[in-house]
């Protein structure tokens, strides 16, 4: 009779579409910003740090806000739900991210252009 | 007892001894191999300019007077030529004189030893006063056979001392492919038949072409050097400041550098790249993945949702039907 009489189940499907929509605009506006930054703003510049703590904060918001906003209609057990799963999401973007930088930086190359390195041949 | 101890020692000492191989042979072995750098200019028409040098050690009691290099399989070169990097002519006459020593208010001036561990190491740089002690440079005679090119050096290497020559070539076919604007370039040093102890690879590209690390800085200057041309002295060798300070930049500089270390006797060591005519090439199959995964990302993101609010209308359907129910039932 009372929709707060039933208790609401998470909606996975909802869960799972907002935190990949919120994990994805938080890893463009990271990746674009902080491209932006160490564009226009000199390198060791103080201005850089500031920016860096704006973006983090702004990620902050994203996570947490946008998720919530999505998720409200589906009921707050789905929005938690949303947010276990963005930093699941996060977190696995963060180590594919950190592997790649790791490869290019492995043989000291002055040119990330190499992909391979060198390598023996008969 | 004793004697029967020290019987018992000598003979395990010989038994050991016995089973030492005989010293491995002086091609074979790592403290005696050889030296290469090379500098290589890609360019867009798919041909790779190439100057290399080869230090060659001499371990033995006899004079060195022919090498070989093999091309490695699939390279086509064309304008090979080959020249001997020797000491200055006044080095091989005399003993070093109080002339050769640096004297205050003079540049410094290199002995002979300085100027021969100047011109046999990888780690050649130009001296400043080699006017005084120029290298000379003899054409080697190269005889193909097969993918081999057997040298016979025009002034033998000394027992026990170290020797160079020089290498250049255009590589038209082998190094390079392309593949929509993108060329990679797959870079193979010459094949030596001894060990190689190291190696070193500049890589660098025409002018008008992008690497990652940005525009190429190679002058033009460089490509057009050519080994042959310098001025002729008496015993048939030249003289070519060009050619000095060419042959102490092989190996050092470019857009990327790399080494290799304990290469066996045929083996080659292979440097890959990318570079192209346009930024935005070098970055094609990263931007084709970002799209094709942002692509598949946002579409399981609308599935996702439009199931979500299909599974909460139908939520929401069956709520208010158990809850017409409801009210008919107290009716």
């Amino acid at each position: 009779m009372n929709d707060n009489n039933t208790p609401q189940r998470i909606n996975f499907y909802a869960a799972f579409g907002i935190s990949l929509a919120v994990s994805l605009a938080i890893i463009i506006v990271l990746t674009a910003g902080t491209l932006l930054s160490s564009q226009l703003l000199p390198y060791g510049y103080n201005d850089q740090q500031l920016v860096l703590l704006m973006l983090i904060f702004l990620g902050a918001v994203l996570f947490f806000g946008l998720a919530t906003l999505l998720g409200s209609k589906y009921g707050w057990r789905t929005v938690v739900m949303s947010f276990v799963v963005q930093g699941f999401v996060l977190l696995f973007a963060l180590l594919i991210f950190s592997m790649v930088l790791q490869k290019s930086d492995r043989y000291n190359d002055r040119s990330p252009t190499l992909y391979d390195g060198p390598s023996l041949a008969q | 007892m004793r004697r029967r101890m020290i019987a018992g020692l000598l003979a395990v000492a010989v038994a050991v001894g016995w089973g030492v191989p005989p010293a491995a042979a002086a091609d074979n072995s790592l403290l005696f191999g050889q030296k290469q750098a090379y500098s290589a200019v890609a360019r867009t028409d798919g041909k790779v300019v190439t100057y290399a040098k080869i230090i060659l050690n001499n371990p033995s009691e006899k004079a060195l007077a022919t090498t070989s290099f093999t091309v490695p399989s699939g390279v086509k070169v064309a304008n090979l030529s080959v020249y001997q990097v020797l000491p200055s002519a006044k080095c091989g006459t005399r003993a070093p004189s109080s002339e050769d020593e640096p004297t205050a208010g003079v540049r410094y001036v290199p002995s002979c030893a300085e100027m021969e561990d100047q011109l046999f190491s990888l780690n050649s740089y130009y001296y400043y006063g080699t006017d005084k002690l120029p290298p000379r440079y003899k054409e080697v005679a190269a005889e193909l056979s097969g993918d081999t090119y057997n040298l016979t050096l025009p002034e033998p290497i000394k027992p026990q001392k170290r020797g160079a020559y020089l290498v250049s070539y255009i590589a038209e076919e082998g190094y390079v492919s392309n593949a929509l604007g993108l060329f990679s370039l797959h870079f193979k040093t010459l094949k030596a038949p001894q060990m190689v102890e190291e190696v070193r690879v500049a890589v660098d590209v025409a002018q008008d072409l992008y690497t990652k690390a940005g525009r190429s800085s190679v002058s033009s200057e460089k490509g057009e050097l050519s080994l042959a041309n310098g001025v002729a002295a008496a015993d048939g060798s030249v003289t070519n400041r060009s050619l000095d300070q060419l042959q102490g930049a092989i190996g050092s500089g470019g857009s990327f550098t790399k080494t290799g270390k304990s290469l066996v006797a045929g083996e080659t060591f292979v440097v890959n790249g990318e570079f192209a005519d346009s930024r935005w090439k070098l970055y094609f199959w990263p931007i084709v993945g970002l799209i094709a995964g942002g692509a598949i990302t946002l579409g399981l993101i609308v599935l996702l949702l439009r199931k979500a609010e299909a599974t909460a209308g139908a939520k929401k359907s069956n709520r208010n039907e158990k809850d017409e129910g409801e009210k008919d039932e107290r009716q």
